[in-house]
């Protein structure tokens, strides 16, 4: 089975972000996805990259370091896989509770909903922390 | 960038937004729908045709506008979402909060 792989860093930056989903775009496209699943891949490649930026990255001095947000693209046959690392404390997003899309409007908080966009858009999505970085996994078929 | 123009018809504000609103662009948004709110405008309309994307940062945003005018007894308004951004307010069920109409010209007659 031939898998091919392809990477990208960014600086964990939010005017970089645009950079890692045009890359993943780039990549479906190739691939043979269709518009509306590129879409949803451009989607959730901000969600999660700007969650990273705007909790993971916020939580520590990296005042001596530009944090940087590592992904690795593989693609099967069957399917697209895009891996997203990153140096922050170890956060497992698939753990956070879901928001409720019938909450009433004053009772809303506003976050939470773009993983919950990602689970919904994605066919798998899973998290592992290893060799000290959280790694998110998402995966979609081609097909 | 997003393109924002803004124009008061009677008592209503609209606010016709074009480009794509994400985690770099959706501020700018909220600012147009907080500028309209600080100035006294209770009942907004947002015209949505122009935007062929909408993430999470520019549902906040609604959200939050939404809070501030219904608390005045206002409301906002949304006309023309395209199909993605229409299924993104569904999932999030703001399908069910907001009231959505096909044109901007039905969406501010409707106050």
């Amino acid at each position: 089975m031939t898998i091919q792989e392809h990477r990208l860093r960014i600086p964990a930056l939010q005017e970089k972000v645009k950079e890692a989903c045009e890359f993943v775009s780039r990549l479906a496209r190739a691939a043979g996805m269709n518009d509306d699943a590129i879409h949803r891949y451009y989607l959730a490649i901000e969600e999660i990259c700007t969650n990273i930026i705007e909790h993971g990255y916020s939580q520590a001095d990296y005042a001596d370091q530009q944090p940087v947000i590592d992904l690795v693209c593989r693609q099967y046959p069957d399917r697209l896989s895009v891996t997203i690392l990153d140096d922050a404390i170890p956060f497992n997003p698939l753990e956070r509770a879901e928001p409720n899309p019938t909450t009433a409007l004053e009772e809303r908080e506003g976050g939470g909903w773009g993983i919950f966009f990602v689970k919904k858009y994605m066919d798998r999505v899973t998290y592992q922390y290893a060799e000290q970085r959280n790694q998110l996994t998402l995966e979609k078929r081609i097909r | 960038m997003l393109d924002i123009h803004v124009e008061h018809d009677g008592e209503v504000v609209l606010i016709e937004v074009s480009g794509r609103v994400d985690s770099m662009t959706a501020n700018q948004f909220g600012e147009a729908l907080n500028q309209a709110i600080d100035e006294g405008n209770i009942n907004i309309v947002a015209d949505l045709s122009g935007v062929e994307y909408m993430s999470s940062a520019g549902l906040r945003e609604i959200v939050a506008a939404l809070k501030k005018v219904k608390r005045a007894s206002g409301d906002l308004r949304i006309a023309q979402p395209s199909n993605r951004v229409m299924e993104v307010f569904e999932m999030a069920g703001l399908d069910t909060i907001l009231q959505i109409f096909s044109s901007a010209q039905e969406a501010v007659g409707s106050f």
